[in-house]
């Protein structure tokens, strides 16, 4: 995971399902913490640049950091265009459906799905922009 | 024999990026003789930055690019469009989305940064159009009824994606688009219509050319209908076309590729092979392009052109040839004169290189 970065360097990372390219191969997008950053969830500075890791059936579990344990969970067939993983040693703040943020929390491993949190921002980021741009009379 | 590119000429600079699309568009020169440009899609920001340097060495007539297009939210689309919406020179007049918001954070990373510029975002759909000069751009897909399907009917981002009809207006080209004719169209007079005609395909693949098809028929007078439709009308007839997703298995059916009818076709690629089990044995095959893109390619004896050089086809006597002479990675520039035939010409670039723009084609 992160050919600039090795695992062990970064407690979190986010993950998004970028494109399925065949039955058999998928582009990830894996971003970093930003370094120094504790506490989280999807704000401008969380997260570092996104690199693109292609993975396999075979391969897939391992580049995504899911916990052996929970590979039965996590089934290549499930895996869809635009779902959002956060893969890492962080615990959860507040409820597990709409959590308050996330924190590091050395040695608690952990894998979660968030696409349904992130939709809601850029959502909300991509109307205020129309918003935005309608008051100018700029917007179509 | 190569023909110098004259400054009316539209020009269409498909960039070797790897796999992505990276595609600058020369529009006309306007009466002062100054070219603009516009982008559609971007991987490679450096690359691109520095091309647009090489096609204005005189940093005076560098300016605001007049539009950047992300075709859809696929990486390998908008890795580098964050980068020009920030660039002081080249920060584009519009920007143009295809209204499907991706999760990811060069996603993000453009709206975030469209909020805080003087940029103009324009959410497109089928039917618009714009006018530079003589060159009409026209906005195929995606069409409202795909847009409406985007949160719920499982429409994906290939099939959100923007693909545009550039034509260079000439008076015999409209004529022909309108005129009533009086008999069958042949196949000649159909692709005299479209020659002067790009398509840029960005990654749609079949449910988006179904929407396309309906919206934009190809119109032909029979002793059924008559006298109801009496124009010949082929909006996908054109002279060139970037293929859709990178020549994928599902980039678009032959049928559409026969209402085309290209002289050219473009491919945007790095070729990947791949293998998997299919009804028991083990299946190897090319995926970008894939065969069945290049068949129905060839079917309509189109020439074909790789970025990376891994599948170079042209019409022979009896079916299709290879062209081993353009078998290597590059740019492909092509040149589409006010309603005349385009020209093309393949630069000799690695992914990683930044070659010299041509000025003959």
């Amino acid at each position: 995971m992160g050919a600039e970065q090795s695992r062990e360097n970064v407690p979190v990372w986010r993950l998004t399902v970028d494109e399925k390219l065949a039955d058999d191969l998928i582009r990830l997008l894996i971003s970093p913490l930003a370094k120094g950053v504790k506490e989280f969830y999807d704000g401008k500075n969380d997260w570092g640049e996104e690199e693109e890791c292609l993975v396999y059936p075979g391969t897939y579990v391992r580049e995504m950091g899911i916990p052996e344990s929970e590979a039965g969970e996590w089934l290549w067939a499930d895996l869809k265009e635009g779902q959002v993983f956060l893969s890492g040693q962080f615990e959860v703040v507040g409820d597990l459906e709409s959590p308050e943020k996330f924190v590091v929390s050395p040695g608690q491993r952990n894998f979660l799905r968030i696409d349904g949190l992130v939709r809601r921002d850029i959502k909300r980021l991509y109307f205020k922009l129309l918003e935005t741009r309608r008051q100018d009379g700029n917007s179509h | 024999m190569a023909t110098p590119i004259e400054p009316g000429d539209l020009v269409i600079h498909v960039l070797n990026v790897g796999f992505g699309d990276d595609i600058l568009i020369g529009l006309p020169a306007d009466d002062t003789g100054k070219r603009s440009y516009g982008l559609v899609d971007c991987k490679d920001a450096e690359k691109t930055r520095s091309y647009l340097n090489k096609l204005m060495p005189n940093p005076s007539e560098r300016s605001r690019l007049a539009f950047i297009c992300a075709t859809h939210p696929h990486q390998d689309h908008i890795k580098g469009i964050k980068s020009l919406l920030t660039d002081s020179t080249y920060r584009p007049l519009e920007f143009w989305d295809s209204g499907f918001r991706h999760n990811s954070r060069t996603y993000r990373g453009i709206l975030e940064t469209l909020a805080t510029k003087d940029i103009k975002m324009i959410r497109v759909s089928s039917g618009m159009e714009w006018y530079y000069g003589r060159v009409r751009i026209t906005v195929l897909s995606p069409s409202v009824a795909l847009r409406n399907k985007y949160a719920t009917y499982g429409v994906d981002m290939n099939n959100a994606s923007i693909v545009l009809r550039l034509e260079h207006h000439s008076e015999d080209v409209l004529l022909m688009c309108s005129r009533e004719y009086t008999g069958r169209v042949s196949l000649e007079a159909e692709r005299t219509a479209g020659r002067s005609v790009v398509i840029l395909a960005g990654d749609a693949e079949f449910d988006s050319w179904a929407q396309i098809s309906e919206e934009y028929p190809r119109l032909e007078r029979t002793s059924a209908h008559d006298p109801l439709v009496k124009k010949m009308i082929n909006h996908l007839a054109c002279g060139v076309v970037k293929v859709a997703h990178h020549g994928s298995m599902h980039s678009a059916p032959l049928d559409i590729y026969e209402k085309m009818k290209p002289e050219v076709a473009v491919v945007s690629t790095e070729q990947r092979v791949s293998t998997k089990q299919a009804a028991g044995r083990t299946l190897t095959r090319g995926l970008f392009p894939h065969q069945s893109a290049t068949i129905a390619l060839e079917e309509c004896g189109v020439r074909i052109l790789t970025t990376d050089g891994s599948y170079e086809s042209q019409p022979a006597q009896g079916g299709s040839q290879k062209d081993p002479a353009m078998a290597h990675p590059g740019s492909i520039v092509v040149v589409v004169p006010s309603g005349g035939t385009p020209r093309w010409k393949k630069l000799n670039d690695g992914i990683g290189d930044v070659p010299d723009p041509p000025t003959e084609v």
